[in-house]
């Protein structure tokens, strides 16, 4: 009977030392778990109880505590540890709570709900909307950002075990842009094979194409990547389009926005380390002549849809005026209709990682209204047909 | 502020449990009901006035009825105190409802005032209402102290979403305000229990079931609409017992036993079963105070049927202003009904698994109705889960895997849910009570939900807004 008691004791000993812990945090010492994510990180109330009545000191004080209580680091890890528990045999144990990297370079966000199989009427919807253009007389290219937990710093938080257990896997032994790379070859879309152009550079010494401390492409890499996909399509649709190149590659001591996500959003790192503080942007060929500066632009995708559109803007191949980017619903509204007709090329973007499933968030906003635009006018032409 | 959110878990509940146990134990209701005053001002600071003035009125008026011998003047004050009490309940919650469905029909032309429902009106009126009539049918004496009478209304654990508890339940524990290691362990295995419930099953369930119910109807593939009423079946179940269970654990700590509310209702065999088993603090609060002085069952079948009807109308609308509620409440009563005529005498007869398959069944095309945005969704999405209207009729459970939202872990949990929803860990729990490996595992479990509470965003639980 004493034995339970004590046993009961020493129970509630611990529930209640779990809930006091994140107490300690009103008491000053939460710099020490302090957040280094500007998404995450929340102000303490100023003063007590001021907006009360309104509700406001709540939500500041729930804001703030329920992002900066103690320990939440870890628990976020061992949530996420949890979670893809059921989901996969092993996987990296990360301090991000969205990017999770799996065995063979899968990389999913935690939110993300993973399927085996790539979304085959993805493909279809990009074919459709490839043909459509082309009967318009409009220039296609999709672009398939790389494999960024194969490239990106990704590869740096796996651990090494994963690759002698990869034979264990369940998942197919393609990483998401090889399972997606057989339907754009199946369907005959007309694409740059990103992943293929950036191994061959690193191969080549140049280590500059992706941030160290981000999964997108650093401006250089945008920038090789914009140049390039222009030369795919001159080539393809027989342009006489001038198109500079990428001569040399500066540094720059000063991040730009889309190499630090690692640090800023992702809360994985908290300082740059020494030998990575040098920030790749390309250095573009000046042209005498540019006779690109007509055409209309319509960039179509993700936030590497934003950094590639960047380039091309930088570059001099387009003015700013002539481009119209679209991520999600983030730009101004606009007549989509009037800016697709007028379009002369069209490039859709898309994170690599997005092909496995319906795509998520902005991008299905602006795939499907690719798609529904191409969709309507199509049974417009009938309809005139008729 | 929720029972899973960080600041309850982290800050009110340890700064209660501290105070609580310094202080004497003539200052602990006290105590209690500053804190529940204040977890209720937390999320609606405004409408604590109109709790306080609910408290006071229904008090005043429980002591004037105990008081009088005179039987009229007796039910003068109780019809005054159920007004009181209903018309609070009728302008905050039914009035925008009521002025539309007149404006619809054209009988008025009124501007329709956006009013905000009260965290929690539904069940501290319905809590009102049992203790004036209580005290009206010499059940219970009135509360001497309007301490003890405030406590009762607002204990912060049962404020919000029940369980619907009668004050004669929990009138002596008032006086009896001692620190119970016993009481505390129980409590808090409770609590955990109902707090895995809903932040690990229930918050999954609602991932799969948010996206199927927010598609357009007639594109979701008719295994995917029986995939989401057998979802939001578990998830209404898992979030309401768990907060009951969260509830009930927390009096236990405080030293209260509040009635239980759920009894495994999906291992029922008819519907009567079911609403047996179902939020029964609510069901046996209208069984008391409306089927049985209606007349119940001894004014012959028609008036039973009758009876049986309107208690669920009420009851539906009691879920909410709503015509959804409503056709779910007409649902399930016509269902009883049914049942009484005969139907209840057939289904004796049937082996126990595929009546459980018809309470299925029922139950989930009541939750679609529920849940439904509007009527002509729920008769869409009905029409496709029987066969009707189905663009992708002969769709297979894999398609939800393509569909993109049930994950393999989400799959777990769904097997999970649906069977712990039926009695087979109970009995195996229970003879393990103490152990030392079982207290491990609940610690374990804690800590898994708590780090999931933590780290995922507000979810408020589904009956706050009843």
């Amino acid at each position: 009977m004493r034995k339970t008691i004590i046993v009961k004791k020493i129970f509630i000993f611990f529930i209640l030392f779990l809930v006091f812990v994140p107490m300690f945090l009103l008491f000053g010492i939460d710099d020490f778990w302090k957040l280094y994510n500007p998404d995450a990180s929340a102000n303490k109330p100023e003063t007590l109880f001021k907006g009360y009545e309104h509700g406001q000191f709540q939500d500041y004080l729930e804001t703030w505590f329920g992002r900066h209580f103690i320990g939440r680091n870890f628990l976020i890890e061992f949530r996420n540890t949890a979670y893809f528990l059921g989901n996969f045999k092993y996987f990296t144990f990360m301090k991000s709570y969205r990017q999770i990297i799996l065995k063979d370079n899968w990389q999913i966000l935690s939110n993300d709900l993973l399927t085996q199989k790539p979304n085959q009427e993805l493909f279809e919807k990009i074919l459709f909307i490839q043909k459509e253009m082309e009967k318009k007389g409009k220039k296609f290219l999709f672009v398939m950002a790389p494999n960024t937990a194969h490239l990106s710093f990704y590869q740096r938080l796996q651990f090494p075990y994963q690759k002698y257990f990869g034979m264990f896997s369940r998942l197919n032994k393609t990483d998401n842009y090889g399972e997606s790379k057989i339907y754009l070859n199946k369907f005959g879309i007309n694409y740059f094979d990103v992943q293929d152009y950036f191994e061959s550079l690193i191969e080549k010494g140049d280590l500059n194409v992706i941030s160290p401390y981000d999964n997108h492409w650093t401006r250089y890499g945008a920038g090789l990547t914009a140049v390039k996909s222009l030369n795919i399509l001159k080539n393809k649709y027989k342009t006489n389009w001038n198109i500079p190149k990428v001569i040399s590659v500066s540094f720059s001591t000063e991040a730009a926005i889309d190499d630090r996500d690692g640090l800023d959003r992702m809360n994985i790192f908290e300082t740059f380390e020494p030998e990575y503080n040098k920030f790749p942007i390309p250095v573009y060929e000046k042209l005498s002549k540019n006779n690109t500066n007509q055409l209309n632009f319509v960039v179509f995708g993700d936030s590497f849809a934003i950094e590639y559109s960047n380039e091309l803007v930088k570059s001099g191949i387009i003015p700013i005026k002539n481009i119209f980017r679209r991520y999600g619903n983030m730009t101004e509204q606009k007549n989509i209709e009037q800016i697709i007709s007028s379009a002369d090329v069209i490039i859709l973007i898309v994170t690599e990682r997005n092909n496995l499933k319906e795509i998520v968030e902005a991008d299905v906003i602006v795939f499907d209204e690719l798609y529904n635009y191409f969709k309507t006018s199509q049974h417009d032409i009938s309809k005139t047909n008729l | 502020m929720v029972f899973t959110s960080p600041v309850f878990l982290s800050v009110f509940l340890p700064i209660l449990f501290a105070v609580y146990a310094l202080s004497q134990h003539r200052f602990r209701i006290r105590i209690l009901l500053i804190a529940s005053l204040f977890f209720y001002s937390w999320g609606e600071p405004k409408a604590v006035l109109i709790m306080i003035l609910i408290i006071i009125s229904t008090w005043l008026i429980g002591s004037k009825i105990n008081k009088t011998d005179d039987t009229k003047l007796k039910k003068r004050y109780l019809i005054l105190g159920v007004c009181i009490n209903l018309s609070a309940l009728i302008a905050y919650k039914y009035l925008t409802f009521i002025l539309s469905n007149f404006n619809l029909l054209h009988l008025f032309n009124i501007k329709v005032p956006q009013i905000l429902l009260p965290l929690g009106i539904s069940f501290y009126i319905f809590q009102s209402l049992s203790y004036l009539v209580d005290v009206y049918r010499n059940k219970i004496q009135s509360s001497k102290s309007l301490i003890n009478f405030a406590a009762y209304i607002s204990l912060f654990p049962q404020l919000v979403a029940g369980p619907i508890v009668r004050y004669e339940a929990i009138e002596k524990s008032f006086d009896d305000r001692a620190f119970k290691t016993d009481n505390v362990f129980e409590g808090l295995q409770r609590f955990i229990m109902g707090f895995a419930k809903k932040v690990l099953i229930a918050d999954t369930m609602a991932v799969i079931v948010d996206t199927i119910f927010a598609a357009e109807v007639s594109t979701i593939p008719l295994s995917i609409t029986w995939l989401g009423a057998f979802c939001y079946a578990l998830q209404i179940y898992f979030d309401f017992s768990g907060y009951s269970d969260m509830a009930i654990g927390l009096g236990r700590i405080f030293n209260f036993k509040f009635p239980e509310n759920f009894n495994y209702p999906y291992s029922s065999k008819s519907i009567t079963e079911f609403w047996r088993r179902w939020h029964m603090s609510l069901t046996s609060f209208f069984r008391d105070y409306l089927y049985i002085p209606l007349g119940g069952n001894r004014k012959g079948k028609v008036r039973t049927y009758l009876n049986l009807f309107i208690v669920f109308v009420l009851c539906g609308l009691w879920h909410g202003a709503s015509w959804t509620f409503v056709i779910w409440g007409i649902y399930n009563g016509i269902g009883l009904i049914v049942e009484r005529l005969g139907f209840l005498k057939v289904l004796e007869k049937i082996p126990a698994f595929f009546t459980n398959i018809y309470v299925w069944i029922f139950v989930m095309v009541g939750w679609v109705i529920f849940r439904a945005p509007s009527i002509s969704y729920a008769i869409d999405y009905i029409k496709i889960m029987f066969g009707g209207n189905a663009q992708y009729p002969l769709s297979s459970f894999y398609q939800a895997l393509n569909f993109g939202f049930i994950s393999i872990s989400n799959g777990y949990v769904l097997v999970i849910a649906a069977i712990i929803s039926y009695p087979v860990m109970s009995n195996f729990l229970n003879k393990n009570k103490d152990k030392i490996w079982q207290m491990a595992a609940l610690l374990f479990l804690f800590f898994l939900t708590f780090s999931f509470s933590m780290t995922v965003s507000y979810s408020p639980f589904l009956y706050f807004r009843f």
